[in-house]
C-alpha cells in the first residue's frame, strides 16, 4: 500500500511544488502595478475624504484644525452644518436640491427618450439621409457642450424662454452621444430577424418596437439615463449662463454663488465657507445612490461604450 | 390552405448590378412541401423572404390562394416563418413566444392557452412553456420556433434553413420530424435549405436555383435522373456526379477508349464540337478496359467504397468518383479501368442544357 502510495504522493508535491511557483511568479510580477494603482486610489479618494472630514468641522475649525486638513477636528459639527444648510437663506439650498433633481430628470429623461427613438431608428430603418445625418451626429458628438452654451442662450433669449427652467431643460434632452450608443447598441443586441418575426408575428412597427426592441435595449437605456442625467446635475456653464434669478439655480451654480458671497466675506454671520463643504457632500450624495443603485447597468453599458 | 404562386417575381438589391431573384416563375400547390435549394447567395432566402413580404417585389407578382398579396404587409398575409437563428423573443416565455401572434390577433387567453399546448404536446414542448428560450437546448429552441409558426395555422409556412444550427444527429432526426409534422398538418410549406441532402429526403417538390435564376423544379426523383442543365446535375447527389467535357465523334462522343453512342439528332442539336458527359458515381463498373482511373484516396463506408482519383483524358486530367463494391475495393495508388452504364448516362450540350437521352 506504502509503495503503491508513495509516488503518488510525490507527485502531489512535485504538482503542489508546480503550482506554488505559478501563484507566486505573477504576484511578485504585479507590485508595480498595485503600488500604482494604490496611488491612483489615493488621488481620487483624498479630495472625497477631504469634503467628508471638513464637513464635520466647525466654522472656526475649518481653517484652523489641530489635526491638519485631512483628519477631524476637536468640535463634531456636522448636524450643526447640515441643519445650517437648510435653513440659510430661507433654506435655499433645498430650492435648489429641488432644481438641480427637476433639471437632472427632465433633461435625463427627455435625453434617454429622444435617444432611444432616434437610435433605434438609425439602426433599424432605411431612411433617405440616414448616413449624411449620422454623419452630422457624430460630428456632434466631438463638439464639446461648452462651445454651444453661448449660441443655445442667444437662441434662447430669441424665443424668450432665458430664465425659465426650460433653458437648463431643453438644451439638456439633446445627447448626440446617447444616440449614437443607442445605435450601436441596437445594431448588435437587437437583431433584426427578431423585428421582422415580429412583424410576421402580426406586430406593427409600434408594437414591434414597444414590446420586442424595447425589453432588449433596456442595459443601453439605463446607461444613457444614467450619463444624461449624471451629465445634467453636474453641468454648470449652461444654468450659469442662462439663469439670473438665484431661485431657478441648481445647486452647482448655487454653491458658486456662496462661493462670490463668501470671498466678499458677505454671509450675514453665517460661514458660508463651511455651508459651501457640506453643500457639496449634500450634493453627490443623489449621484452615488445613483451609481450603486443601478451599478451592474452602468457596468455593462460601459463595456457598450468601448465598442467604438 | 393555400397555394403559392410567384409570377415572374423579381428582387434587386441597391447597389448591385445582378439581380437577387430574376423573374422567379414557380407555382406551390396546396398542402405542397416545396424545398428552395441552391449554393449560398443564389436567391433562395431572397425568394422566401418576398413571400414574407420582408424583401420587396420589384417585378412580377407573388399570389397566396390566387389573391395578389405583392404589395400587402406581412402581418396581413397570414403566413408564419421560422428563422435561421429561431428570432425567439429572449424576454418572454416559450408560451408567452408561441402565443404572441395570437395576443397580437386578439384571441382570448383561455383560446391562446388552448392553442399553445396544444402545439407544445405536438412538439414535445410541454415541460418548457414557462422557462424562457435562454434556459433551453438548440434543439428545443428550434422546436419552440416551429411551435410559433404552428400555433397561428397560418395559410403557408415559411422555413429558412431552420436545421442548420443543430448538430448533424439532431438535424436529421428533425428533419423527419418536420416532414411528417408538415404532412399531418397538410400545411403548404416553402422550405429554404443549401443542403441538397434535406432537399432531397424532405420535400415532395424541389426547386434549384443559381444566381437568381430558377434552373429546374421537380419532384427528388426527377431532379436525380434527369436534371436539366449541367449545374442541377453538379448540385444534386452526394458524391456529386462526375462530369466530363468530351470530344464529339462520329456517332457519339469518345470517353476514355470507347464511344459513346448517341442518337444522330442530339448530335445535330448541339452547336459545339464537344459536350459535356455526367455519370453518377454508382453508374460506373470497373472492368479491364475502358477510362484509366488512378485511386488516390479510398473511403470505405462499409456496404460501399468510394474511390477518389484522377482519370487522363485527351490530354487533360479530371477528378473522379466511383462507388465500389465495399467488399472489395481498390488500393490507393493503384489504376483501375471505369466503365459507365450506357442507360444511365447524362448528356449535355455545350451551352451546358441537357440533351435528350
Amino acid at each position: 500500500m506504502s509503495v503503491l502510495s508513495s509516488p503518488v504522493r510525490a507527485d502531489d508535491a512535485v504538482h503542489g511544488l508546480r503550482e506554488g511557483r505559478r501563484a507566486r511568479r505573477p504576484r511578485r510580477r504585479r507590485t508595480g502595478s498595485h503600488l500604482f494603482l494604490a496611488f491612483l486610489v489615493l488621488y481620487f479618494v483624498l479630495p472625497l475624504w477631504f469634503l467628508v472630514v471638513a464637513s464635520t468641522k466647525s466654522p472656526g475649525g475649518l481653517f484652523n484644525s489641530p489635526n491638519g486638513a485631512l483628519w477631524f477636528g476637536e468640535e463634531f459639527a456636522l448636524f450643526d452644518n447640515l441643519s445650517t444648510l437648510f435653513t440659510y437663506n430661507d433654506g435655499i439650498y433645498l430650492r435648489w436640491l429641488g432644481n438641480s433633481l427637476l433639471y437632472a430628470f427632465g433633461g435625463g429623461i427627455g435625453a434617454t427618450v429622444l435617444a432611444v427613438l432616434a437610435g433605434y431608428a438609425f439602426a433599424k430603418f432605411d431612411f433617405p439621409g440616414r448616413r449624411i445625418s449620422f454623419a452630422l451626429l457624430l460630428g456632434a458628438v466631438m463638439v464639446p457642450m461648452t462651445a454651444l452654451v453661448i449660441p443655445t442662450f442667444v437662441m434662447l433669449s430669441e424665443v424668450e424662454l432665458t430664465n425659465t427652467a426650460w433653458a437648463v431643460i431643453l438644451p439638456s434632452m439633446l445627447s448626440p452621444f446617447g444616440v449614437y450608443l443607442m445605435r450601436v447598441y441596437t445594431a448588435d443586441g437587437v437583431p433584426d430577424e427578431l423585428l421582422d418575426a415580429a412583424r410576421m408575428d402580426g406586430a406593427g412597427e409600434f408594437r414591434t418596437f414597444f414590446q420586442v426592441a424595447l425589453p432588449l435595449m433596456r442595459p443601453a437605456i439605463v446607461t444613457v439615463l444614467l450619463l444624461s442625467v449624471v451629465g445634467t446635475w453636474n453641468n454648470y456653464f449652461l444654468p450659469l449662463a442662462v439663469l439670473s434669478d438665484s431661485e431657478l439655480f441648481p445647486i452647482t451654480v448655487g454653491i458658486n454663488l456662496w462661493q462670490g458671497l463668501a470671498g466678499a466675506n458677505n454671509g450675514g454671520g453665517v460661514s458660508l465657507y463651511t455651508l459651501i463643504v457640506v453643500g457639496s457632500l449634500v450634493s453627490i450624495i443623489p449621484l452615488i445612490a445613483a451609481f450603486l443603485g443601478l451599478q451592474r447597468y452602468w457596468q455593462g453599458g460601459l463595456s457598450i461604450g468601448s465598442l467604438k | 390552405m393555400a397555394t403559392v404562386t410567384y409570377e415572374r417575381a423579381t428582387c434587386a438589391y441597391a447597389g448591385s448590378d445582378r439581380l437577387a431573384v430574376d423573374s422567379l416563375d414557380l407555382t406551390v400547390a396546396d398542402g405542397e412541401f416545396l424545398i428552395l435549394v441552391g449554393p449560398s447567395g443564389c436567391g433562395k432566402s431572397t425568394s422566401l423572404r418576398m413571400l414574407a413580404g420582408l424583401e420587396q417585389v420589384d417585378e412580377g407578382r407573388i399570389l397566396i390562394d390566387g389573391k395578389d398579396v405583392t404589395d400587402v404587409e406581412p402581418k396581413d398575409r397570414d403566413i408564419a416563418m421560422v428563422f435561421q437563428n429561431y428570432a425567439l423573443y429572449p424576454h418572454m416565455t416559450v408560451a408567452e413566444n408561441m402565443g404572441f401572434a395570437l395576443k397580437i390577433a386578439g384571441m382570448d387567453k383561455g383560446e391562446r392557452r388552448a392553442r399553445v399546448e396544444e402545439a407544445a404536446r405536438l412538439l414535445d414542448l410541454e415541460p418548457y412553456l414557462d422557462r424562457k428560450p435562454k434556459a433551453l437546448s438548440g434543439g428545443q429552441r428550434q422546436r419552440v420556433a416551429m411551435g410559433r409558426a404552428i400555433v397561428r395555422k397560418p395559410k403557408v409556412f415559411l422555413m429558412d434553413e431552420p436545421l442548420s444550427n443543430l448538430d448533424a444527429k439532431l438535424r436529421v432526426q428533425t428533419r423527419t420530424q418536420i416532414a411528417s409534422l408538415q404532412r399531418r398538418l397538410g400545411i403548404t410549406t416553402v422550405y429554404v435549405t443549401h443542403d441538397q441532402v434535406e432537399a432531397m429526403t424532405m420535400g415532395d417538390r424541389v426547386a434549384v436555383l443559381k444566381d437568381g435564376e430558377l434552373m429546374q423544379v421537380g419532384a427528388p426523383r426527377e431532379l436525380y435522373d434527369r436534371p436539366a442543365n449541367v449545374f442541377v446535375a453538379g448540385f444534386i447527389g452526394s458524391p456529386a456526379m462526375n462530369l466530363f467535357e468530351v470530344p464529339v465523334t462520329d456517332g457519339g462522343v469518345r470517353f476514355g477508349d470507347r464511344v459513346h453512342p448517341v442518337a444522330r439528332e442530339v448530335l445535330a442539336a448541339n452547336a459545339g464540337d464537344t459536350m459535356t458527359l455526367g455519370v453518377r458515381p454508382e453508374d460506373f463498373d470497373i472492368s479491364d478496359s475502358g477510362a484509366a482511373v488512378e485511386v488516390d484516396v479510398v473511403e470505405e463506408l462499409g456496404a460501399d467504397a468510394y474511390v477518389y482519383g484522377r482519370l487522363t483524358q485527351g490530354g487533360t486530367e479530371s477528378l473522379v468518383t466511383v462507388r465500389v463494391d465495399g467488399r472489395q475495393p481498390p488500393r490507393r495508388g493503384e489504376r483501375v479501368h471505369v466503365v459507365p452504364r450506357a442507360d444511365h448516362v447524362h448528356l449535355f450540350g455545350s451551352d451546358g442544357v441537357r440533351l435528350a437521352d
